[in-house]
């Protein structure tokens, strides 16, 4: 049970204690609630470059890091489709640092010609150095092309291309900070070595001033997918690999606990289906893995193997449809089904036992709506039934609501 | 707003973890923390790639060390350990091989029994290797294909030479030959009883004590190992590599030189120096590379201590035409540190970073445990710990201007580009 306090602010902010007192630090955690999936189609990767921004100072504090640093602390953030998410780790003892740095960077940056340019550059090597400078490096991006037909998801968070980047101007910028940093579209998570009362009243010292923004979002849709789609790309890669993608459910419905398992029951751990069928026992990959993005809205369910360049991709592919339909047709049995639930019991008490996994799932939840979600995670695995399982493989993990992005090598 | 004033952190303690011997000797610590019902436990064996005869001996090992019993197959072993929802594996460093436990406590017993089988039951099927010996063929061809990875790999085997355990390649001739006595020979004569340390970390209660003593003094295997490793570094005379990568739009540098590990009196300086070089993100090779210029994502230097060495090195992926910049500006930064003393304020930035990142190491058990096990590794008594972190809050300009002088002139530095 992860225990946690909730208040509000006047200014819409909303603010949630996590107390620990066996570390000496203590977490700072926002979470604004704008991500990739909020962008113009034209103008991808804003969300990301504007993370980079936020570290660029403002008047009161030329440099961000500095003093954070100079207090002991670290600090970075990440962006996703759904939202961007800044933390700070700092020895209780300076608390207000980290709180009085967040809450300025709030409405206060100092967004200039320079820090634009220099950060438009350095996202342009980590675009390079992540998606094309490496093999498979851009094989997201053809997926969510291929996958989502109307959501914003279809693009990844770095961006389409390079250019739209290097095109961001300083009046983009401006707007976008505007429209979504505010009190109102924030989650603040203080957690750590801090009582709530202090927690708290530091919180109003420092947020309590200032000023809300009526933040607008657009809602999205996706079409049900009807036809199984295809696309296959060459590269200068040194093995076949296969995606293979299914839209589901958002992480609020109970099919999504279903879908995790049943990725649970393909891939994770050695005594995997994936992993001792098709690796060990076929041989017909090197690599195999099934995940599930975990997003807001509909989100998606991948499996993807590097093919042992012996095995053709059609035997490949039809392996791991064997694999699906095995899960149509028959009911886990009780021993596995157990397996996998202990596994999954194993790693959410190790995940629930680092202080900053607990921070940012607080803040995640209640994005999603209700901060207290994360009590119920357990529950919603355990819950998971074998009948379950297979009725959602006959739903979703089907032909005709496949994605099949074929990434080949070059002849 | 006002500007809250900065407040001096607390002392760092490290707290000693609790010391018992099991009968048959094998020394274990403990770091308790029964927060939550979970435990981390390694074993380690002073042994890993240093003490092999054959290259790759130890990864194949360890890979193998699940693939099968005379009575149980590979997949009855793996699935009795994801039964019990835990983790539980082999690994090689450069001169360890760790037996790695994560489980939730009340699974440690059979877990341990697990382990016992993996120590000392595992009859390496060939079948089994030839998978492993494709599979690992098929990544390396995946890999081969990263500038990053070739430019760290290459720079270690130039440093330290095409034989050295800290050096060597993994190779499709090397993966070859991999032989299947050779692996149960390594097995045999390092994976002993009288030749590893147990730690432990997390909700360790009297019922786990007991079940250590009970499983694992049943580990008898003690036949002495006679293969007394000689290990000659060759460093390449050429100082500068550059290996061209078709079709690559980055290019991936790492510089560097063989340097020293945790027993070296200068180490704890040597960290706030490094610190101040290229060790945050505050640092001066990512103020100017990358928060001034731009020229790329990431700029970090870093030592790397090892049991009988270490090596210091630079790491960056920048554009390929703006190579020839960011290797300048790296020069210069170089000879600042040498040829100019370092402000106090920048000097009290770094240490107080560094300060926040030693008392990191004393939160949780876990971390405790992590750290403690490095201390042991290199054979360095923790008591060091607390004498590093007095040499940070010590150092002053001169003395971090002596050390640059010292350690890191240009002209010792081995400079490796692959793109």
């Amino acid at each position: 049970m992860i225990e946690f306090s909730k208040i509000v602010l006047e200014n819409e902010l909303k603010v949630i204690h996590h107390y620990d007192a066996s570390t000496p630090f203590i977490i700072v955690n926002v979470l604004y609630h704008i991500g990739a999936k909020d962008e113009d189609e034209n103008r991808t990767g804003f969300a990301h470059l504007f993370e980079h921004l936020m570290f660029g100072g403002t008047k009161l504090f030329p440099n961000f890091d500095h003093p954070l640093q100079d207090a002991g602390g670290e600090n970075n953030a990440f962006t996703n489709n759904d939202y961007t998410n800044y933390y700070d780790v700092i020895p209780k003892e300076n608390i207000e640092t980290a709180l009085c740095l967040e809450a300025d960077r709030m409405l206060d940056l100092d967004i200039n010609e320079q820090s634009l340019k220099v950060q438009k550059d350095v996202v342009c090597e980590e675009f390079k150095e992540h998606y094309i400078n490496q093999p498979y490096g851009d094989a997201w991006h053809k997926l969510r092309a291929l996958v989502y037909e109307q959501h914003p998801y279809k693009w990844p968070t770095i961006g389409k291309n390079l250019k739209q980047i290097e095109e961001a101007t300083l009046q983009d910028v401006r707007d976008f900070y505007a429209a979504y940093y505010s009190p109102s579209n924030a989650i603040l998570v203080i957690s750590g070595n801090i009582e709530k009362e202090n927690a708290f009243s530091l919180t109003e010292k420092y947020f309590g001033h200032l000023k809300s923004k009526t933040v607008q979002h657009k809602a999205f849709s996706e079409p049900e997918q009807q036809v199984a789609k295809t696309q296959t790309t060459y590269s200068d890669v040194p093995l076949n690999a296969i995606f293979i993608a299914f839209k589901i459910t958002d992480k609020k419905n109970k099919d999504y606990y279903t879908a995790d398992t049943i990725t649970d029951i393909l891939s994770t751990g050695t005594s995997s289906r994936l992993y001792q069928n098709l690796i060990k026992k076929e041989k017909a990959f090197v690599e195999i893995d099934a995940y599930i993005t975990g997003s807001n809205d509909v989100g998606m369910f991948v499996i993807e193997g590097k093919i042992a360049e012996d095995c053709s991709v059609e035997r490949a592919e039809s392996l791991i449809w064997n694999e699906l339909e095995q899960l149509q047709k028959e009911l886990i049995s009780a021993k596995e089904l157990q397996k996998i639930k202990n596994k999954m019991l194993t790693y959410m008490a190790f995940s629930e036992s680092s202080l900053m996994n607990r921070t940012v799932a607080l803040a995640h939840f209640e994005l999603l709506g209700d901060a207290n979600q994360i009590n119920q995670e357990i529950d919603a695995y355990e819950k998971v039934s074998a009948e379950a399982i297979q009725t959602f493989a006959n739903a979703y993990l089907i032909k005709s609501r496949s994605n099949t992005l074929y990434y080949l090598k070059q002849q | 707003m006002n500007i809250p004033p900065i407040q001096a952190i607390g002392a760092i303690q490290f707290t000693l973890p609790k010391q018992l011997q099991l009968s048959n000797q094998i020394p274990v610590y403990i770091f308790n923390d029964d927060k939550n019902p979970i435990l981390k436990l390694d074993i380690v064996f002073d042994a890993g790639r240093w003490t092999e005869e054959q290259k790759l001996a130890a990864d194949a090992m360890a890979a193998l060390s699940k693939s099968g019993t005379k009575n149980l197959s590979s997949f009855e072993i793996n699935e009795a350990i994801d039964q019990l929802g835990a983790t539980l594996k082999i690994g090689t460093g450069y001169n360890t091989c760790t037996l790695s436990i994560s489980c939730l406590s009340k699974f440690l017993e059979p877990c341990l029994e697990l382990a016992l089988t993996c120590l000392t039951d595992i009859v390496f099927p060939e079948n089994e290797l030839q998978i492993f010996k494709k599979n690992t063929k098929a990544k390396l061809l995946v890999n081969n294909e990263k500038t990053d990875y070739l430019s760290g790999v290459i720079f270690r085997e130039t440093i330290f030479g095409k034989e050295h355990p800290y050096g060597y390649r993994t190779n499709n001739e090397r993966i070859e030959q991999i032989d299947r006595n050779e692996i149960i020979r390594y097995y045999q004569s390092n994976l002993l009883a009288s030749n590893c340390t147990v730690f432990i970390a997390g909700d360790v209660n009297e019922n786990c004590l007991n079940q250590l003593e009970s499983v694992l003094s049943r580990f008898k295997n003690t036949s002495v190992n006679n293969f007394k490793p000689q290990h000659i570094i060759q460093t390449d005379s050429n100082l500068k590599i550059r290996e061209k990568k078709a079709k690559s739009t980055q290019a991936s540098l790492t510089m560097g030189k063989i340097l020293f590990n945790k027993q070296n009196k200068d180490y704890g300086n040597f960290i706030l120096l490094n610190t101040i070089f290229g060790g945050y993100f505050g640092s001066r090779l990512m103020s100017n590379i990358r928060e001034d210029k731009g020229l790329t994502y990431g700029i970090y230097s870093m030592l790397n201590p090892l049991k009988h060495d270490g090596f210091w090195a630079i790491y960056t992926d920048t554009n390929i035409d703006k190579l020839d910049i960011c290797i300048q500006e790296i020069e210069i930064e170089l000879d600042r540190l040498q040829n100019e003393l370092i402000s106090e304020n920048e000097i009290q930035l770094a240490r107080n970073y560094l300060l926040g990142r030693f008392l990191k190491r004393t939160d949780g058990a876990f971390n405790l445990m992590e750290t403690f096990k490095s201390y042991i590794i290199e054979g360095v008594d923790i008591q060091h710990f607390g004498t590093f972190i007095e040499d940070i809050k010590n150092a002053d300009a001169k003395l971090l201007q002596n050390l640059a002088q010292k350690y890191l002139s240009l002209n010792s530095m081995h400079q490796v580009i692959v793109g």
